[in-house]
């Protein structure tokens, strides 16, 4: 299966992803806000359409949409802070909403399913470089502020006594989010980067014994998921993003039964 | 000198005031309580001295210093102010789910120290290590906090505010939805704190019988209904009324009263 280019290519990208992904997910879901990754994809398909109707590049679109619609959150989301989910809410509607609306125009529907479902396996050199250097950005920005993310997930009161920058933290997790979702619906699909961002927390969270394990349970799992997802959809012609998610879930789901015992 | 001195702090909004004319100081290794009725202004009043919120008039000095920057929601002039050790409220908090280890919570408090970009050093986690001596938690360094019970939590949270080796420990209603026993001793650790480790605490609380026996002075909060004053045109006596500030010797003389009657 690793002869192949497109393979080869596959596995680069699905691996990086399964790295950043869950290291923004991890930031999220302990925020409590493990649904911005179905809202801002939902909106970064609603760039796509608007990005294939203009005739520029979908992918540029959606990074832009997405951002806008994380900024929003973040903007409702001060504005009701005892009920963070609401301003999730709102730009999920608008998101497809538009996504709707404005995939009526769209005249060739292929290009916009590839977006819906993601299509890991027909990526350009492009997107490949785009998604190396997106990585990159997050896992820096992961290392270099690990104290301060941890710190802002915990209490963002407390972190803020205690000096941490947290409006400037919070832009920059906020930014990376839309960047990371909005580059990985292309490839995974946007239907499915919010499950891979919350299924590999998920399981880490059964396991771990502290905040560092599970940032890096959440990373063995979702790069596990990734591989085995990727290898099984080749062998058995399935869609590798829906593939890799059902894994996923697949594992989730005794690691909770045994939990609860 | 007093550690922390509020003069003349009014805060409220444009037709209700929360807080007026409030006078109060903690001295150099004083223990100070803060008692009155749910929704009095007494969580108003510690937003203000911690910086969160900016007073209408008046100003507040900790160590001689006004708080800077009230208001702006990101007062970094905190960096200046390890000096101050707070203590959440943990009953409702969802950070009792929060995965970390007691360790990792604790150590977090120390990032004005740390700095950013850097790695905590070995005399950083010595730090941790007392600061959870003090709470009588260090068996409990690599326990999840949602493994511990809610007592537990709590002092992990008073070791976290430790940790700066502040002057002064700031308690907002720090044992809500905390069992009685757990509750009894979270008391007796203050108490020693305050005297072995001549720390200065400022709590606030409803517990008016504790409040009385451990501190050496409080301050009462007194609080009309905001729904009453709508129509109620403001005179001085109202004024009067809700302004702050009994002392311990006025409680205890009131308690008394009170005593005595019922002997009659």
């Amino acid at each position: 299966m690793l002869q192949y280019a497109f393979m080869q290519r596959a596995f680069i990208v699905g691996i990086l992803l399964a790295v950043i992904i869950p290291l923004i997910g991890v930031v999220v879901v302990l925020k409590r806000l493990s649904m911005i990754g179905d809202a801002l994809s939902h909106t970064s398909l609603a760039g796509v359409a608007l990005g294939l109707i203009l005739g520029i590049n979908p992918l540029v679109g959606a990074v832009v949409t997405c951002t806008v619609a994380a900024f929003s959150i973040e903007f409702i989301r001060k504005r009701i802070p005892k009920y963070a989910e609401i301003s999730i809410a709102i730009i999920m509607s608008v998101g497809i909403g538009l996504a709707s609306v404005l995939s009526g125009f769209v005249k060739s529907a292929a290009d916009f399913n590839s977006f819906l479902f993601g299509s890991i396996v027909a990526i350009t050199d492009g997107e490949l470089w785009l998604v190396v250097i997106v990585s990159v950005l997050v896992i820096l920005a992961f290392v270099l502020f690990y104290k301060e993310l941890m710190y802002i997930s915990f209490d963002e009161k407390s972190a803020r006594l205690a000096g941490v920058p947290v409006r400037r933290i919070n832009f920059l997790v906020t930014l990376l989010t839309a960047v990371t979702v909005s580059v990985a619906a292309r490839s995974v699909g946007a239907l499915i980067v919010s499950s891979l961002m919350v299924i590999p927390v998920a399981c880490a969270m059964q396991l771990a014994g502290s905040y560092k394990q599970t940032v890096i349970y959440s990373v063995v799992f979702a790069v596990l998921f990734t591989v085995a997802g990727l290898t099984l959809s080749y062998y058995l012609s399935l869609k590798p993003g829906g593939t890799i998610v059902l894994i996923g879930v697949a594992v989730l789901l005794p690691l909770l039964a045994v939990k609860r015992q | 000198m007093a550690f922390i001195e509020v003069r003349d702090v009014s805060f409220g909004y444009t037709r209700d005031m929360i807080l007026e004319n409030v006078n109060m100081t903690v001295g150099d290794g004083e223990y100070i309580g803060i008692i009155g009725a749910n929704g009095a202004g007494k969580s108003t009043l510690m937003k203000l001295i911690l910086g969160e919120l900016t007073p209408v008039s008046g100003e507040i000095l900790i160590d001689g210093k006004p708080v800077s920057g009230q208001g702006t929601g990101h007062p970094e002039h905190f960096k200046e102010y390890t000096m101050l050790g707070y203590v959440p409220q943990v009953g409702f908090s969802r950070v009792a789910n929060f995965p970390a280890n007691v360790e990792e919570v604790v150590l977090a408090n120390l990032y004005s120290q740390i700095g950013m970009f850097h790695l905590p050093r070995r005399e950083h986690l010595q730090q941790v290590r007392d600061a959870l001596a003090l709470v009588g938690m260090t068996d409990y360094r690599k326990r999840l906090l949602s493994q511990l019970s809610g007592g537990q939590q709590q002092r992990v949270l008073i070791a976290r505010a430790l940790v700066n080796r502040p002057q002064l420990l700031l308690l907002d209603e720090p044992f809500t939805g905390i069992d009685e026993q757990a509750e009894g001793m979270l008391y007796e650790l203050l108490h020693r704190l305050h005297t072995e480790e001549k720390l200065a605490i400022l709590m606030i609380s409803h517990d008016t019988e504790r409040i009385a026996r451990y501190t050496n002075r409080f301050y009462h909060i007194k609080h009309r209904s905001v729904h009453e004053d709508h129509s109620s045109v403001y005179c001085d006596d109202d004024w009067r009324e809700r302004k702050v500030i009994k002392t311990k010797s006025h409680y205890y003389a009131k308690m008394r009263e009170r005593e005595n009657r019922n002997q009659e």
